[in-house]
Protein backbone atom coordinates (compact mmCIF):
# COMPACT_ATOMS: atom_id res chain seq x y z
CA UNK A 1 0.00 0.00 0.00
CA UNK A 2 0.88 3.65 -0.34
CA UNK A 3 2.98 4.92 2.14
CA UNK A 4 1.17 7.00 4.72
CA UNK A 5 2.26 10.14 6.60
CA UNK A 6 2.91 8.50 10.67
CA UNK A 7 -0.12 10.46 11.71
CA UNK A 8 -2.55 9.74 9.19
CA UNK A 9 -1.60 5.88 8.99
CA UNK A 10 -2.52 5.55 12.92
CA UNK A 11 -5.42 7.66 12.50
CA UNK A 12 -7.08 5.74 9.57
CA UNK A 13 -5.96 2.59 11.55
CA UNK A 14 -8.21 3.97 14.46
CA UNK A 15 -11.06 2.06 15.05
CA UNK A 16 -13.02 5.37 16.24
CA UNK A 17 -14.95 7.94 14.00
CA UNK A 18 -14.42 11.43 14.90
CA UNK A 19 -13.99 14.48 12.64
CA UNK A 20 -10.20 14.45 13.33
CA UNK A 21 -9.68 10.59 12.49
CA UNK A 22 -12.24 11.11 9.52
CA UNK A 23 -10.04 13.67 8.35
CA UNK A 24 -6.85 12.24 8.79
CA UNK A 25 -7.85 9.02 6.61
CA UNK A 26 -9.15 11.61 4.08
CA UNK A 27 -6.28 13.47 4.00
CA UNK A 28 -3.69 10.10 3.87
CA UNK A 29 -5.13 8.78 0.77
CA UNK A 30 -7.04 11.82 -0.90
CA UNK A 31 -5.59 11.30 -3.84
CA UNK A 32 -6.35 7.63 -4.22
CA UNK A 33 -10.09 8.43 -3.03
CA UNK A 34 -10.48 11.10 -5.80
CA UNK A 35 -8.97 8.19 -8.59
CA UNK A 36 -11.48 5.65 -7.56
CA UNK A 37 -14.38 7.57 -7.44
CA UNK A 38 -13.05 8.86 -10.89
CA UNK A 39 -12.99 5.81 -12.01
CA UNK A 40 -16.64 4.90 -10.79
CA UNK A 41 -18.19 8.29 -11.69
CA UNK A 42 -16.98 8.20 -15.08
CA UNK A 43 -15.68 11.90 -14.91
CA UNK A 44 -13.31 14.50 -12.93
CA UNK A 45 -16.20 16.28 -12.10
CA UNK A 46 -17.91 13.23 -10.62
CA UNK A 47 -15.35 12.05 -8.58
CA UNK A 48 -14.76 15.22 -6.88
CA UNK A 49 -18.39 15.17 -6.51
CA UNK A 50 -18.38 11.69 -5.03
CA UNK A 51 -15.89 12.18 -2.77
CA UNK A 52 -16.72 15.35 -1.02
CA UNK A 53 -20.51 13.30 -0.47
CA UNK A 54 -18.93 10.53 1.15
CA UNK A 55 -16.77 12.39 3.63
CA UNK A 56 -19.26 14.67 3.93
CA UNK A 57 -22.01 11.37 4.80
CA UNK A 58 -19.04 10.13 6.86
CA UNK A 59 -18.59 13.25 9.27
CA UNK A 60 -22.79 13.65 9.45
CA UNK A 61 -23.38 9.85 9.91
CA UNK A 62 -20.20 9.02 11.99
CA UNK A 63 -22.43 7.78 14.81
CA UNK A 64 -22.99 4.50 12.19
CA UNK A 65 -19.73 3.47 12.66
CA UNK A 66 -19.34 0.63 14.34
CA UNK A 67 -15.53 -0.20 14.50
CA UNK A 68 -15.55 -3.36 12.91
CA UNK A 69 -12.74 -2.10 10.63
CA UNK A 70 -10.87 0.78 10.67
CA UNK A 71 -12.18 4.56 9.75
CA UNK A 72 -9.79 4.33 6.35
CA UNK A 73 -12.05 1.21 5.39
CA UNK A 74 -15.63 2.90 6.43
CA UNK A 75 -14.58 5.77 4.49
CA UNK A 76 -13.33 3.57 0.96
CA UNK A 77 -17.24 2.11 1.55
CA UNK A 78 -18.76 5.37 1.62
CA UNK A 79 -16.63 6.78 -1.23
CA UNK A 80 -17.52 3.97 -3.56
CA UNK A 81 -21.19 4.02 -2.84
CA UNK A 82 -21.26 7.95 -3.39
CA UNK A 83 -19.52 7.57 -6.78
CA UNK A 84 -21.65 4.83 -7.90
CA UNK A 85 -24.41 7.12 -7.12
CA UNK A 86 -22.99 9.59 -9.16
CA UNK A 87 -22.59 7.46 -11.92
CA UNK A 88 -26.19 6.37 -11.87
CA UNK A 89 -27.87 10.01 -11.47
CA UNK A 90 -25.83 11.37 -14.12
CA UNK A 91 -26.86 11.61 -17.66
CA UNK A 92 -26.30 8.23 -20.19
CA UNK A 93 -24.48 10.74 -23.23
CA UNK A 94 -21.92 8.59 -25.31
CA UNK A 95 -18.91 10.91 -25.29
CA UNK A 96 -17.45 10.83 -28.75
CA UNK A 97 -15.20 13.12 -29.39
CA UNK A 98 -15.32 14.69 -32.61
CA UNK A 99 -13.57 13.33 -35.61
CA UNK A 100 -10.72 15.85 -36.87
CA UNK A 101 -10.09 13.29 -38.99
CA UNK A 102 -6.33 12.46 -37.19
CA UNK A 103 -6.02 9.24 -35.30
CA UNK A 104 -3.70 9.92 -31.74
CA UNK A 105 -2.69 6.03 -31.48
CA UNK A 106 -2.91 6.81 -27.28
CA UNK A 107 -6.79 8.15 -27.39
CA UNK A 108 -7.22 5.09 -29.45
CA UNK A 109 -6.09 2.29 -27.00
CA UNK A 110 -7.35 4.78 -23.93
CA UNK A 111 -11.00 4.38 -25.63
CA UNK A 112 -10.29 0.23 -26.58
CA UNK A 113 -9.44 0.30 -22.74
CA UNK A 114 -12.37 2.39 -21.73
CA UNK A 115 -14.64 -0.22 -23.48
CA UNK A 116 -13.05 -3.02 -22.33
CA UNK A 117 -13.40 -1.88 -18.59
CA UNK A 118 -17.29 -1.07 -19.52
CA UNK A 119 -17.94 -4.03 -20.42
CA UNK A 120 -17.05 -6.05 -17.43
CA UNK A 121 -19.42 -6.68 -14.54
CA UNK A 122 -19.64 -3.35 -12.10
CA UNK A 123 -18.17 -5.53 -9.38
CA UNK A 124 -15.23 -6.72 -11.53
CA UNK A 125 -14.42 -2.50 -12.28
CA UNK A 126 -14.67 -1.77 -9.10
CA UNK A 127 -12.17 -4.20 -7.63
CA UNK A 128 -9.77 -3.85 -10.34
CA UNK A 129 -9.96 0.03 -9.57
CA UNK A 130 -9.54 -0.07 -5.90
CA UNK A 131 -6.68 -2.55 -6.18
CA UNK A 132 -4.44 -0.64 -9.32
CA UNK A 133 -5.65 3.33 -8.18
CA UNK A 134 -5.60 2.77 -4.57
CA UNK A 135 -3.67 -0.06 -4.09
CA UNK A 136 -5.66 -1.74 -1.39
CA UNK A 137 -4.84 -5.19 -0.21
CA UNK A 138 -7.52 -7.80 -0.62
CA UNK A 139 -9.17 -6.89 2.68
CA UNK A 140 -9.22 -3.53 2.13
CA UNK A 141 -11.08 -3.94 -0.85
CA UNK A 142 -13.43 -6.82 0.08
CA UNK A 143 -14.50 -4.08 3.24
CA UNK A 144 -14.88 -1.70 0.60
CA UNK A 145 -17.14 -4.00 -1.82
CA UNK A 146 -18.84 -5.92 0.89
CA UNK A 147 -17.51 -9.13 0.24
CA UNK A 148 -15.57 -11.94 1.20
CA UNK A 149 -11.92 -11.83 0.79
CA UNK A 150 -11.77 -15.15 -0.91
CA UNK A 151 -14.17 -13.40 -3.67
CA UNK A 152 -11.83 -11.02 -4.20
CA UNK A 153 -9.33 -12.81 -5.15
CA UNK A 154 -11.46 -14.78 -7.56
CA UNK A 155 -13.12 -11.43 -9.06
CA UNK A 156 -9.96 -9.73 -10.10
CA UNK A 157 -8.23 -13.66 -11.53
CA UNK A 158 -11.39 -12.86 -13.55
CA UNK A 159 -11.19 -9.24 -14.45
CA UNK A 160 -7.48 -10.25 -15.41
CA UNK A 161 -8.41 -12.51 -17.96
CA UNK A 162 -11.66 -10.75 -19.35
CA UNK A 163 -8.87 -7.30 -20.14
CA UNK A 164 -6.71 -9.71 -21.16
CA UNK A 165 -8.80 -11.40 -23.69
CA UNK A 166 -10.69 -8.36 -24.86
CA UNK A 167 -7.46 -6.19 -25.65
CA UNK A 168 -5.30 -7.59 -28.02
CA UNK A 169 -1.37 -7.42 -27.09
CA UNK A 170 -0.93 -4.27 -29.57
CA UNK A 171 -3.58 -2.36 -27.35
CA UNK A 172 -2.07 -3.53 -23.92
CA UNK A 173 1.52 -2.97 -25.05
CA UNK B 1 2.09 -10.77 -12.60
CA UNK B 2 3.51 -10.08 -8.80
CA UNK B 3 1.18 -9.69 -5.83
CA UNK B 4 -1.97 -10.15 -7.51
CA UNK B 5 -1.20 -7.30 -10.03
CA UNK B 6 -1.07 -7.49 -13.81
CA UNK B 7 1.19 -4.90 -14.89
CA UNK B 8 -0.04 -4.59 -17.82
CA UNK B 9 -3.79 -4.06 -17.13
CA UNK B 10 -1.81 -1.50 -14.32
CA UNK B 11 -0.45 -0.01 -17.72
CA UNK B 12 -3.92 0.02 -19.35
CA UNK B 13 -5.20 1.17 -16.48
CA UNK B 14 -3.53 4.55 -16.15
CA UNK B 15 -4.68 5.67 -19.50
CA UNK B 16 -8.16 6.05 -18.01
CA UNK B 17 -7.52 7.71 -14.80
CA UNK B 18 -3.94 9.04 -14.80
CA UNK B 19 -2.30 9.82 -11.48
CA UNK B 20 -1.88 13.38 -10.75
CA UNK B 21 -1.30 15.75 -7.62
CA UNK B 22 -4.31 16.48 -5.55
CA UNK B 23 -4.80 19.00 -2.40
CA UNK B 24 -7.34 17.16 -0.29
CA UNK B 25 -8.09 21.15 1.33
CA UNK B 26 -10.15 22.10 -1.62
CA UNK B 27 -12.79 19.34 -0.53
CA UNK B 28 -12.84 19.82 3.17
CA UNK B 29 -14.48 23.18 3.63
CA UNK B 30 -17.32 22.07 1.41
CA UNK B 31 -18.04 18.79 2.74
CA UNK B 32 -18.22 19.89 6.18
CA UNK B 33 -20.91 22.32 5.61
CA UNK B 34 -23.06 19.66 3.51
CA UNK B 35 -21.99 17.69 6.93
CA UNK B 36 -23.97 20.43 8.43
CA UNK B 37 -26.88 20.23 6.11
CA UNK B 38 -27.21 16.19 6.31
CA UNK B 39 -27.66 16.69 9.86
CA UNK B 40 -30.10 19.16 10.25
CA UNK B 41 -31.97 17.25 7.79
CA UNK B 42 -31.47 14.29 9.85
CA UNK B 43 -32.69 16.46 12.83
CA UNK B 44 -35.80 17.29 11.06
CA UNK B 45 -37.09 13.94 9.96
CA UNK B 46 -36.68 12.52 13.48
CA UNK B 47 -38.59 15.94 14.66
CA UNK B 48 -36.27 17.02 17.31
CA UNK B 49 -37.72 19.89 18.96
CA UNK B 50 -35.71 22.05 21.47
CA UNK B 51 -38.20 23.77 23.47
CA UNK B 52 -37.07 26.92 26.16
CA UNK B 53 -39.32 28.38 28.40
CA UNK B 54 -38.48 31.74 29.96
CA UNK B 55 -40.50 34.59 28.85
CA UNK B 56 -38.14 37.33 29.86
CA UNK B 57 -35.06 35.47 28.79
CA UNK B 58 -34.86 39.32 27.07
CA UNK B 59 -32.68 39.98 30.03
CA UNK B 60 -31.47 36.73 30.59
CA UNK B 61 -30.20 35.25 34.28
CA UNK B 62 -28.66 35.51 37.20
CA UNK B 63 -27.91 33.19 40.19
CA UNK B 64 -30.97 31.33 41.49
CA UNK B 65 -31.71 32.55 44.67
CA UNK B 66 -31.03 29.40 46.63
CA UNK B 67 -32.94 28.28 49.14
CA UNK B 68 -35.40 30.77 48.24
CA UNK B 69 -37.62 28.53 45.26
CA UNK B 70 -38.42 25.18 45.05
CA UNK B 71 -36.59 24.92 42.07
CA UNK B 72 -37.00 20.82 41.94
CA UNK B 73 -40.69 20.64 41.85
CA UNK B 74 -41.17 22.46 38.37
CA UNK B 75 -38.56 20.75 37.04
CA UNK B 76 -40.08 17.34 37.33
CA UNK B 77 -42.73 16.57 34.12
CA UNK B 78 -45.06 13.76 32.73
CA UNK B 79 -43.33 13.88 29.43
CA UNK B 80 -41.10 11.19 29.08
CA UNK B 81 -39.21 12.48 25.98
CA UNK B 82 -38.51 15.93 27.60
CA UNK B 83 -36.41 17.30 30.34
CA UNK B 84 -36.21 20.34 32.35
CA UNK B 85 -33.20 21.61 34.10
CA UNK B 86 -31.66 24.33 35.03
CA UNK B 87 -28.65 26.00 34.05
CA UNK B 88 -25.86 27.23 36.28
CA UNK B 89 -24.21 30.28 34.79
CA UNK B 90 -21.42 30.99 36.64
CA UNK B 91 -19.88 27.31 35.86
CA UNK B 92 -18.59 26.75 32.45
CA UNK B 93 -17.75 22.97 30.58
CA UNK B 94 -14.63 23.15 28.32
CA UNK B 95 -14.58 19.64 27.20
CA UNK B 96 -15.73 17.96 24.29
CA UNK B 97 -19.14 17.12 22.75
CA UNK B 98 -18.50 14.35 20.60
CA UNK B 99 -21.76 13.76 17.75
CA UNK B 100 -22.97 10.87 19.84
CA UNK B 101 -22.51 8.50 22.38
CA UNK B 102 -22.70 4.49 23.10
CA UNK B 103 -23.74 4.22 26.66
CA UNK B 104 -24.78 0.15 27.28
CA UNK B 105 -25.82 0.95 31.17
CA UNK B 106 -28.10 4.01 30.83
CA UNK B 107 -30.08 4.19 33.81
CA UNK B 108 -30.85 6.87 36.69
CA UNK B 109 -28.07 8.03 38.08
CA UNK B 110 -24.61 8.51 36.69
CA UNK B 111 -23.58 6.06 34.24
CA UNK B 112 -20.52 5.56 31.84
CA UNK B 113 -20.59 6.24 27.90
CA UNK B 114 -17.99 5.71 24.84
CA UNK B 115 -17.55 8.16 21.86
CA UNK B 116 -19.69 5.91 19.27
CA UNK B 117 -17.72 3.80 17.36
CA UNK B 118 -15.67 1.70 20.42
CA UNK B 119 -18.38 -0.24 21.65
CA UNK B 120 -19.74 -2.52 19.35
CA UNK B 121 -23.69 -3.56 19.82
CA UNK B 122 -26.18 -2.36 22.44
CA UNK B 123 -28.81 -0.04 21.80
CA UNK B 124 -28.42 2.61 23.64
CA UNK B 125 -26.71 5.51 21.10
CA UNK B 126 -27.17 9.09 22.52
CA UNK B 127 -27.15 11.87 20.08
CA UNK B 128 -25.90 15.13 20.61
CA UNK B 129 -29.24 17.44 21.19
CA UNK B 130 -27.68 20.62 21.91
CA UNK B 131 -25.03 22.33 24.19
CA UNK B 132 -26.51 24.81 26.90
CA UNK B 133 -26.14 28.30 25.79
CA UNK B 134 -24.43 31.10 28.60
CA UNK B 135 -27.14 32.70 30.50
CA UNK B 136 -26.34 36.69 30.58
CA UNK B 137 -26.91 37.86 34.56
CA UNK B 138 -30.45 39.44 35.11
CA UNK B 139 -30.74 41.88 37.61
CA UNK B 140 -32.79 45.30 38.09
CA UNK B 141 -29.13 46.78 37.38
CA UNK B 142 -28.84 45.44 34.13
CA UNK B 143 -32.57 45.39 33.01
CA UNK B 144 -31.84 49.11 33.47
CA UNK B 145 -28.71 49.03 31.15
CA UNK B 146 -30.59 46.84 28.84
CA UNK B 147 -33.13 49.46 28.66
CA UNK B 148 -30.35 52.28 28.07
CA UNK B 149 -28.96 49.78 25.33
CA UNK B 150 -32.45 49.10 23.86
CA UNK B 151 -32.77 52.67 23.64
CA UNK B 152 -29.68 53.23 22.12
CA UNK B 153 -30.85 50.78 19.51
CA UNK B 154 -33.59 52.90 18.47
CA UNK B 155 -36.42 51.70 21.04
CA UNK B 156 -39.47 54.24 21.43
CA UNK B 157 -37.84 56.92 23.99
CA UNK B 158 -41.50 57.40 25.84
CA UNK B 159 -42.04 53.13 26.23
CA UNK B 160 -38.37 53.02 27.70
CA UNK B 161 -39.11 56.02 29.81
CA UNK B 162 -42.44 54.17 30.87
CA UNK B 163 -40.44 50.50 31.25
CA UNK B 164 -38.36 52.61 33.90
CA UNK B 165 -41.02 53.86 36.09
CA UNK B 166 -43.03 50.05 35.93
CA UNK B 167 -39.98 48.53 36.88
CA UNK B 168 -39.10 50.87 40.20
CA UNK B 169 -43.05 49.26 40.66
CA UNK B 170 -41.65 45.46 40.64
CA UNK B 171 -40.87 43.92 43.95
CA UNK B 172 -37.36 42.09 44.28
CA UNK B 173 -38.96 39.10 44.25
CA UNK B 174 -40.95 39.36 41.10
CA UNK B 175 -36.94 40.33 39.44
CA UNK B 176 -35.25 37.05 41.63
CA UNK B 177 -38.34 34.89 40.33
CA UNK B 178 -37.65 35.91 36.72
CA UNK B 179 -33.67 35.57 36.89
CA UNK B 180 -34.48 31.72 37.71
CA UNK B 181 -36.46 31.19 35.04
CA UNK B 182 -33.98 32.57 32.71
CA UNK B 183 -32.10 29.30 33.82
CA UNK B 184 -34.65 26.98 33.41
CA UNK B 185 -34.30 25.22 30.01
CA UNK B 186 -36.87 22.23 28.85
CA UNK B 187 -35.66 20.21 25.65
CA UNK B 188 -37.90 17.57 23.68
CA UNK B 189 -37.03 14.76 21.04
CA UNK B 190 -40.62 13.66 21.21
CA UNK B 191 -42.24 12.83 18.01
CA UNK B 192 -45.84 12.16 17.83
CA UNK B 193 -47.71 9.52 16.51
CA UNK B 194 -50.98 8.24 15.65
CA UNK B 195 -53.70 9.04 18.09
CA UNK B 196 -51.94 11.37 20.23
CA UNK B 197 -49.27 8.72 20.86
CA UNK B 198 -45.88 8.93 21.27
CA UNK B 199 -42.86 6.57 21.54
CA UNK B 200 -40.82 6.37 24.74
CA UNK B 201 -37.86 4.83 25.97
CA UNK B 202 -38.12 1.69 28.57
CA UNK B 203 -38.63 2.78 32.40
CA UNK B 204 -35.66 3.97 34.04
CA UNK B 205 -33.49 4.55 30.84
CA UNK B 206 -33.15 8.34 30.44
CA UNK B 207 -34.04 10.30 26.99
CA UNK B 208 -32.25 13.00 27.65
CA UNK B 209 -28.57 12.83 29.39
CA UNK B 210 -26.31 15.57 30.33
CA UNK B 211 -22.15 14.51 29.78
CA UNK B 212 -18.66 15.59 30.99
CA UNK B 213 -15.50 14.00 29.03
CA UNK B 214 -13.71 11.36 31.28
CA UNK B 215 -11.28 10.45 28.70
CA UNK B 216 -10.58 11.04 25.22
CA UNK B 217 -13.51 8.58 24.63
CA UNK B 218 -14.99 7.98 28.00
CA UNK B 219 -18.09 10.20 29.10
CA UNK B 220 -19.72 10.45 32.66
CA UNK B 221 -23.46 10.87 31.94
CA UNK B 222 -26.67 11.29 34.05
CA UNK B 223 -30.49 12.16 33.59
CA UNK B 224 -31.44 15.64 32.38
CA UNK B 225 -34.55 15.51 33.72
CA UNK B 226 -34.60 17.71 36.67
CA UNK B 227 -31.02 17.98 37.49
CA UNK B 228 -30.05 20.96 38.53
CA UNK B 229 -27.13 23.49 38.16
CA UNK B 230 -25.93 22.17 34.18
CA UNK B 231 -22.63 24.09 33.54
CA UNK B 232 -22.74 26.30 30.34
CA UNK B 233 -21.26 24.42 27.12
CA UNK B 234 -22.66 21.04 28.44
CA UNK B 235 -23.38 18.77 25.53
CA UNK B 236 -26.73 17.15 26.24
CA UNK B 237 -27.79 14.27 24.38
CA UNK B 238 -31.01 12.68 22.90
CA UNK B 239 -31.99 9.01 22.91
CA UNK B 240 -32.00 6.92 19.19
CA UNK B 241 -35.36 4.86 19.33
CA UNK B 242 -34.40 1.21 19.27
CA UNK B 243 -37.24 -1.68 19.61
CA UNK B 244 -37.65 -1.93 23.23
CA UNK B 245 -39.30 1.37 23.01
CA UNK B 246 -43.25 1.25 23.48
CA UNK B 247 -45.79 3.36 22.47
CA UNK B 248 -47.80 5.46 25.41
CA UNK B 249 -50.09 8.24 25.30
CA UNK B 250 -48.41 11.66 24.81
CA UNK B 251 -48.97 14.03 27.92
CA UNK B 252 -51.17 17.33 26.75
CA UNK B 253 -49.42 20.23 26.11
CA UNK B 254 -49.06 23.40 28.41
CA UNK B 255 -48.58 25.83 26.17
CA UNK B 256 -49.06 28.20 29.73
CA UNK B 257 -46.41 26.35 31.42
CA UNK B 258 -44.43 29.72 32.03
CA UNK B 259 -47.51 31.60 33.98
CA UNK B 260 -47.44 28.35 36.38
CA UNK B 261 -43.84 28.10 36.69
CA UNK B 262 -43.92 32.07 37.52
CA UNK B 263 -46.59 31.83 40.09
CA UNK B 264 -45.02 28.72 41.58
CA UNK B 265 -41.68 31.05 42.22
CA UNK B 266 -43.57 33.68 43.29
CA UNK B 267 -46.07 31.89 45.62
CA UNK B 268 -48.79 34.22 44.30
CA UNK B 269 -50.03 35.34 40.96
CA UNK B 270 -47.99 38.38 39.05
CA UNK B 271 -49.63 41.43 40.21
CA UNK B 272 -50.55 44.09 37.63
CA UNK B 273 -47.46 46.01 37.84
CA UNK B 274 -45.85 43.35 37.16
CA UNK B 275 -47.91 42.39 34.26
CA UNK B 276 -47.64 45.54 32.92
CA UNK B 277 -43.48 45.31 33.14
CA UNK B 278 -43.48 42.62 31.34
CA UNK B 279 -45.30 44.12 28.02
CA UNK B 280 -43.01 47.61 28.81
CA UNK B 281 -40.07 45.12 27.84
CA UNK B 282 -41.67 43.33 25.03
CA UNK B 283 -43.08 46.47 23.29
CA UNK B 284 -39.83 48.47 24.38
CA UNK B 285 -37.95 46.19 22.55
CA UNK B 286 -40.16 46.11 19.58
CA UNK B 287 -42.25 47.65 16.94
CA UNK B 288 -43.58 47.09 14.10
CA UNK B 289 -46.68 44.47 13.50
CA UNK B 290 -48.59 42.22 11.18
CA UNK B 291 -47.17 38.70 9.41
CA UNK B 292 -44.11 38.59 6.90
CA UNK B 293 -40.71 40.72 7.08
CA UNK B 294 -40.56 42.88 10.11
CA UNK B 295 -38.78 46.28 10.46
CA UNK B 296 -36.74 47.71 13.50
CA UNK B 297 -37.50 44.72 16.10
CA UNK B 298 -34.71 44.22 18.14
CA UNK B 299 -33.52 43.84 21.72
CA UNK B 300 -30.19 44.95 23.43
CA UNK B 301 -28.62 42.32 25.25
CA UNK B 302 -30.91 39.48 23.83
CA UNK B 303 -30.97 35.92 23.23
CA UNK B 304 -32.59 34.40 20.08
CA UNK B 305 -34.98 32.54 22.20
CA UNK B 306 -36.03 36.31 24.11
CA UNK B 307 -36.57 37.93 20.88
CA UNK B 308 -38.23 35.25 19.67
CA UNK B 309 -40.84 35.70 22.21
CA UNK B 310 -41.82 39.14 21.41
CA UNK B 311 -43.47 38.24 18.21
CA UNK B 312 -46.71 38.52 20.22
CA UNK B 313 -46.29 42.04 20.96
CA UNK B 314 -45.06 42.22 17.27
CA UNK B 315 -47.88 40.92 15.89
CA UNK B 316 -50.22 43.61 18.47
CA UNK B 317 -51.83 40.92 21.05
CA UNK B 318 -51.36 41.38 24.61
CA UNK B 319 -49.69 37.85 25.05
CA UNK B 320 -47.59 37.28 27.55
CA UNK B 321 -47.24 33.90 28.47
CA UNK B 322 -45.67 31.93 25.71
CA UNK B 323 -43.65 29.01 24.61
CA UNK B 324 -41.05 29.13 22.03
CA UNK B 325 -39.81 25.89 20.30
CA UNK B 326 -36.07 26.36 18.46
CA UNK B 327 -36.97 24.49 14.64
CA UNK B 328 -34.09 23.60 12.07
CA UNK B 329 -33.77 25.79 9.62
CA UNK B 330 -35.68 24.67 6.23
CA UNK B 331 -33.69 24.70 2.83
CA UNK B 332 -35.24 27.68 2.01
CA UNK B 333 -34.89 30.68 3.87
CA UNK B 334 -37.36 34.40 3.66
CA UNK B 335 -35.53 36.68 1.08
CA UNK B 336 -32.46 38.06 2.86
CA UNK B 337 -31.82 35.95 5.53
CA UNK B 338 -28.56 34.38 6.28
CA UNK B 339 -28.54 30.62 7.51
CA UNK B 340 -25.40 31.09 9.89
CA UNK B 341 -26.73 33.89 11.15
CA UNK B 342 -30.68 33.17 10.77
CA UNK B 343 -32.75 30.82 13.54
CA UNK B 344 -36.22 29.95 13.53
CA UNK B 345 -38.69 29.27 16.45
CA UNK B 346 -42.14 27.72 16.87
CA UNK B 347 -44.13 30.88 19.10
CA UNK B 348 -46.98 29.04 21.43
CA UNK B 349 -49.22 31.98 22.89
CA UNK B 350 -52.42 31.92 24.52
CA UNK B 351 -54.83 34.61 23.77
CA UNK B 352 -57.74 34.56 26.73
CA UNK B 353 -61.70 36.51 26.64
CA UNK B 354 -60.50 38.82 29.20
CA UNK B 355 -58.38 40.72 26.68
CA UNK B 356 -61.34 40.66 24.56
CA UNK B 357 -59.91 38.61 21.95
CA UNK B 358 -62.43 36.90 19.37
CA UNK B 359 -59.53 34.16 18.69
CA UNK B 360 -59.40 32.78 22.34
CA UNK B 361 -57.26 29.69 23.09
CA UNK B 362 -54.04 28.45 21.75
CA UNK B 363 -52.21 30.35 18.74
CA UNK B 364 -48.87 29.23 16.79
CA UNK B 365 -46.72 31.01 14.53
CA UNK B 366 -43.36 30.54 13.54
CA UNK B 367 -40.50 33.54 13.98
CA UNK B 368 -37.27 33.90 11.95
CA UNK B 369 -34.63 36.02 13.81
CA UNK B 370 -31.33 37.02 12.55
CA UNK B 371 -28.26 38.79 14.39
CA UNK B 372 -27.80 42.27 13.43
CA UNK B 373 -24.25 42.49 11.97
CA UNK B 374 -23.32 45.86 13.16
CA UNK B 375 -24.77 45.94 16.58
CA UNK B 376 -24.41 42.03 17.15
CA UNK B 377 -28.07 42.10 18.83
CA UNK B 378 -30.84 39.53 17.92
CA UNK B 379 -33.57 41.19 16.10
CA UNK B 380 -37.21 39.81 14.83
CA UNK B 381 -37.16 38.99 10.98
CA UNK B 382 -39.93 37.73 10.01
CA UNK B 383 -43.18 36.05 11.11
CA UNK B 384 -45.81 34.17 9.96
CA UNK B 385 -48.24 30.96 10.18
CA UNK B 386 -45.86 28.62 8.29
CA UNK B 387 -42.27 28.15 8.53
Amino acid sequence: MTELPSSGLAAARRREATPATIEAAYRARATEFLRVATAIAGSSEGGRDAVQEALARAFARRGTFRGSGPVEAWLWRAVVNAARNVRDRSPRVAEAPADTGAHDPVDERRDAVREAVAALPERQRHALFLRYYADLDYAAIAEALGVRRGTVSATLNQAHAALRAALDEEVLA
Amino acid sequence: MIAGKDPVVGQALDLLVPDFDFDPDTLLPAAYARAGALRTARRRRRTVAVIAFAALLLFAGAAIAAGKFDLLSFLHTNDRNSARFSVAPARTYHGAAPLALTCPGAKTGVFTCHVTGLVVGGNRIYDLGQQTDKVPPLTRQSMLDSLDKAQAAGADPARVAQARADLAKVGDDFIRALAVMTQIETVSAGSSGPGGTERVPPRGVPAWTACREVTLATFRCRPLAALVGVATGTPLYFLQPSKDWRRVQAPPSQPSDFERMLEQLLGRKPNADEIRFFMDLATVASTGSSSGPTTGAQTADSTAVATAQLAPPILGVSAGLVSVTARPLPRRLPDGLRPGATRLFRVVFYLDHSNGHDAAGNHTVYVYVTRAPRLGVWQVAWVGTKP
